[in-house]
């Protein structure tokens, strides 16, 4: 056998395995310079706080004296300014979408959360958003949960993660017949 | 299998050239980044693609796959790499790399499809894979089904390329060993 042979012959690993793996589903997150937010936020915080204590250490009044001068109040301004800039770019940061699947659950099968335990909505969860489809899920139910061994067929269909990546939901299941079935049947059939 | 599938399979069926369309539609970007990691070529890739609707549209019928897009990117993949080996005598490539870490599992025994069925092959594999941990198996099917490099690969995980080359240089060892267990080296 020829490494060229066995290149193809590693064209048969299983339809599950490809596309679990699809590059697709992973997102190629840029290297986003959050220390280079977070250290401009923080140097122009602490030189606003500076500049604005110093201001104030200047013009305030000496003990038991009357105030010579006011503060002006451009410098408050300036200040509530910079610093809700400074807020409003983490928060920026904060809202990239993380759409890659965590590891640890995205092998698991597309069912199923983490611990084995069966969740079947009649409606997917706010948040959720969709990661895949046509992963065949039989082997996924007998080996995360013995409880399933006597079920039969395949369940199919898009499959959606939680936004949190705990759960993933699949729409349809489709029986040895070909007949769909709801997710009331679906759990009924389970109980 | 998405739902939307058996609808495809079924325009494919009754010869319907919207099948091309509703394809492209929807596994055109699929086929595309299969075709482009291994080729790294726009223009090469574009013919892969189109060989590939082709290739589609002469298998359906008879074939009746039982996941449109696993069976497209299968066709993808194949076209991809016979296109790549047509030139690769000519310079180092992304798939001499790939043969070079495969290398060490040759030996001089029969090939694997020459002596068993294709429905044996599978189950092997299935079960080299349900061996690895599944970040490894991952690792594996990126590196050698997609072909993606390793740096690309350890991005996608956020880890380092080390860890990913010690993974695969593991999982390599495990499918020698199933390899070797089961008689084809």
């Amino acid at each position: 056998m020829t490494s060229e042979q066995l290149l193809d012959l590693l064209a048969y690993l299983p339809d599950d395995a490809i596309l679990r793996a699809d590059p697709g589903h992973f997102r190629i997150r840029k290297k986003t310079n959050l220390r280079k937010i977070l250290t401009f936020g923080g140097l122009t915080a602490a030189l606003v706080l500076c500049f604005t204590v110093g201001l104030t250490r200047f013009f305030s009044p000496a003990p038991g004296g009357s105030p010579s001068v006011q503060l002006p109040p451009v410098v408050a301004t300036d200040t509530q300014t910079a610093t809700t800039d400074t807020n409003s770019s983490t928060e920026n940061y904060e809202e990239i979408p993380s759409a890659c699947p965590p590891p640890h659950f995205h092998y698991q099968g597309a069912l199923y959360s983490p611990n084995g335990s069966l969740t079947v909505l009649e409606e997917l969860p706010e948040g959720a958003y969709y990661i895949g489809e046509g992963v065949p899920a039989i082997e996924c139910i007998i080996s995360v949960n013995h409880c399933y061994e006597d079920f039969c067929g395949n369940l199919k269909g898009p499959l959606y993660l939680s936004e949190d990546g705990a759960f993933a939901y699949c729409l349809y299941k489709i029986d040895e017949n070909g007949n769909t079935l709801s997710y009331q049947q679906l759990q009924k059939h389970f109980e | 299998m998405n739902t939307d599938e058996p609808i495809l399979v079924g325009l494919y069926f009754s010869r319907d050239e919207n099948a091309i369309t509703v394809t492209k539609e929807k596994y055109g970007a699929y086929g595309h980044s299969i075709a482009y990691g291994i080729l790294e070529n726009v223009h090469d890739t574009a013919e892969c693609e189109n060989d590939a609707y082709y290739r589609l549209w002469c298998s359906i019928p008879p074939a009746v796959p039982q996941c449109f897009r696993t069976y497209f990117g299968r066709i993808v993949r194949a076209l991809a790499l016979d296109r790549l080996r047509k030139r690769q005598a000519r310079k180092r490539s992304s798939l001499s790399e790939v043969m070079m870490e495969l290398d060490d599992l040759i030996g001089t025994a029969p090939s694997p499809e020459q002596t068993v069925g294709e429905a044996e092959i599978r189950e092997l594999l299935r079960r080299f894979l349900g061996a690895l941990s599944p970040q490894t198996r991952d690792f594996f099917v990126q590196r050698y089904w997609y072909l993606k490099d390793v740096a690309t690969i350890a991005e996608m995980h956020r880890c380092s390329e080390e860890n990913v080359r010690v993974a695969l240089y593991r999982a390599r060892n495990a499918l020698k060993k199933i390899l070797t267990e089961e008689g084809y080296l």
